[in-house]
């Protein structure tokens, strides 16, 4: 008894890692993929070997899908799935502004479908080590957080801020946010950001430094830039470090790695455990049992809000307390 | 011969010493500390004669320079009676505790034309030097981000714990290595932003800076690793045509053995050594060292700057430190 997943639009690179994935799950069998792009669409069924359909087509057939849109038209999707009662998972951001965030919460509330935010960092099995060892109590209390989130300038409709709603601040803060609410159980409560375009020919910016505190006072400091060169010998790395009273936790999550020297140069081939498999199987397991995925609209909802605050403070040169509002 | 006076008998003043050991021209004749010159002299430079007080080694022990390696308030005080006297002064970082003292620092050198040189370290250190050297010749193209981390357990070597009362914290104390480093690469720092956080025998920061040339830099500095835990730093220098990253080397030498083992970064001249005989060389031939009041001062108003900013909880330009 397999539970029917579709794609709706492969715009997102990632839409090929979960279409992989689906694959190979048990639980799940992969029904087929819509696309607002109908040529980048038939290329990407044929890669995959499922069916193109309309929409029409994959709601009816499908009972959750996974919305690999561009940032701006997850509402949209979202709109859409609930309308034909099927759970998303949508990619990240929720969406470019809270306002349409809170409006896709609402919408999936609504008419009871499940909502889940693509933030895969919960699955990374240091990150959930790390949570085991905060919880054992004898590192004392949190003091101070250091995140990384750097990366390769993506290109394509990541540097449209029609379709992506910004630059490496949109793209680089949500993961390791998300990560920190959840192995703290607080909240980002200011954030100060430096921002600017100092890599690469875009419109959008590629500095994301923030800094930030927590509710309770924590320090929190975020390198979201896309400030790695095309040549580094990954995409990037998502690192978090957490400073107590009694100790230190240092994770990479993508520090499993060996070193692949071929003509082109010399890469860094990641071979730990996929964290994206972790968000697939939970969240097909949340369509099959009717259950909230492990990260739920509303988890992507506060990560929206620290974004919008950090574009604000870097407008207004000063920090900027958080806005919660669901 | 270069006859050099230390003021200091803790562990910067072992540091030097231990540079001193490398440097022909130079010759460690004598120390002063309030209680403990003489045991120092017996266990790290016999043949040094001791004293209790700067003035007295100033003196009698016919120096050529002082090398003050006591804690920050003294810098201004122990520079001022050298410069009485005529006499070059080597002074750790930071110059001082605050502008003030650092401009009277540097009006008294100037005014007594004596040889006079701030231990901004990081420079020396043949790596630090090396990078600074790649941006210079375009390594990285135009700079964007500037990471530096330095991390260590609290310094429980301090006289008197004179870290907790007297030091300014790691934004001042600490990383103002890394401030100096990164003015030095990425040029003048336009205003920081700070935080900071501090408990019982710890203290961790984080600074965040905008360069005038529109780059942006980051540092964290921490005095809460657990004890025995060695000291880390690293440095990411990004660009728009290139990216530097130093982190911990694996060592060029291991040695193991049952229940020991041994790791070394082997070189012929490390970083205080390097330091110390531009001085000692600056001292004889009478030529300005690299790192002088001037340098010294702007590395110590990011310092300030972060640790207003950190008081404040707003960001704070450069221009209004000290006013």
């Amino acid at each position: 008894m397999t539970t029917p997943i579709g794609i709706c639009s492969t715009a997102h690179l990632h839409s090929h890692a979960y279409a992989t994935i689906l694959d190979s799950l048990e639980t799940a069998e992969f029904v087929g993929v819509v696309d607002e792009d109908p040529e980048r669409g038939e290329s990407f069924a044929t890669e995959h070997d499922v069916p193109l359909l309309d929409e029409a087509e994959l709601f009816e057939e499908a009972a959750g899908v996974a919305v690999c849109s561009s940032n701006a038209d997850h509402l949209r999707w979202v709109r859409a799935a609930a309308a034909a009662g099927v759970d998303v998972l949508s990619e990240k951001p929720l969406s470019p502004t809270v306002s349409d965030a809170a409006e896709a919460v609402e919408v999936a509330e609504a008419a009871d479908i499940a909502l889940g935010v693509a933030m895969p960092l919960r699955f990374s099995r240091p990150v959930r080590r790390a949570k085991d060892a905060l919880e054992s109590g004898d590192l004392g209390s949190l003091r101070s957080i250091t995140g990384t989130n750097r990366g390769q300038m993506p290109g394509s409709w990541f540097v449209d801020p029609a379709e992506s709603g910004g630059g490496a601040t949109m793209d680089h803060t949500v993961h390791i946010v998300d990560v920190v609410h959840w192995l703290t159980g607080q909240r980002v409560a200011e954030v100060y950001a430096e921002t600017d375009t100092r890599f690469h020919d875009i419109g959008v910016e590629d500095v994301n430094v923030l800094s930030m505190c927590l509710d309770d006072g924590t320090t929190f400091s975020l390198d979201g830039s896309w400030s790695k060169p095309n040549e580094w010998d990954t995409w990037g790395d998502a690192t978090v470090e957490l400073v107590a009273t009694d100790g230190v936790v240092s994770v990479d999550c993508f520090a499993q790695t060996f070193k692949h020297t071929t003509e082109a140069g010399i890469q860094s081939v990641y071979w730990g455990d996929d964290a994206n498999e972790g968000l697939i199987e939970d969240f097909v397991e949340a369509v099959e049992t009717g259950r909230d995925p492990e990260t739920t609209g509303r988890d992507g909802v506060d990560a929206v809000a620290v974004v919008e605050a950090a574009y604000e403070s870097a407008e207004r040169g000063e920090p900027v307390p958080v806005e919660y509002t669901l | 011969m270069v006859r050099i006076g230390v003021v200091g008998s803790g562990f910067m003043a072992e540091t030097h010493l231990e540079a001193y050991d490398g440097i022909d021209d130079a010759e460690v004749v004598a120390v002063t500390s309030p209680n403990t010159a003489a045991s120092f002299v017996e266990t790290h430079v016999p043949g040094a004669d001791s004293f209790s007080s700067v003035e007295a080694m100033l003196d009698d022990a016919d120096l050529d320079a002082i090398d003050i390696c006591s804690p920050t308030p003294t810098h201004r005080p122990v520079v001022e009676a050298a410069a009485e006297r005529s006499i070059a002064v080597f002074c750790e970082k930071p110059i001082a505790g605050s502008l003030g003292d650092a401009d009277a620092i540097a009006a008294t050198v100037s005014d007594a034309d004596i040889t006079f040189m701030v231990g901004h370290v990081l420079r020396f250190f043949p790596q630090y030097e090396a990078i600074k050297e790649t941006v210079e010749g375009g390594g990285i193209g135009s700079p964007g981000v500037g990471r530096a981390r330095r991390l260590s357990p609290y310094p429980e070597w301090g006289h008197g714990n004179w870290y907790a009362e007297d030091s300014g914290g790691v934004l001042l104390d600490l990383v103002i290595h890394d401030f100096d480093f990164l003015r030095w690469t990425f040029g003048e720092v336009e205003r920081v932003f700070a935080r900071r956080t501090r408990w019982e025998g710890a203290e961790h920061a984080h600074a965040t800076l905008r360069f005038e040339n529109g780059s942006v830099g980051y540092v964290e500095g921490s005095w809460a690793l657990p004890p025995d835990e060695e000291l880390q730093s690293s440095i990411e220098l990004a660009g728009d045509e290139g990216l530097i990253e130093l982190g911990s080397n694996d060592p060029a030498l291991r040695i193991s053995r049952a229940g020991e083992s041994t790791a070394e970064s082997p070189i012929a001249a490390d970083g205080y050594r390097r330091e110390l005989a531009e001085f000692v060389d600056c001292v004889q031939t009478g030529e300005t060292p690299s790192v002088g009041a001037a340098e010294a001062t702007e590395a110590l108003r990011i310092s300030l700057a972060a640790i207003q900013s950190a008081s404040r909880g707003a960001p704070v330009s450069l221009s209004e430190v000290g006013q």
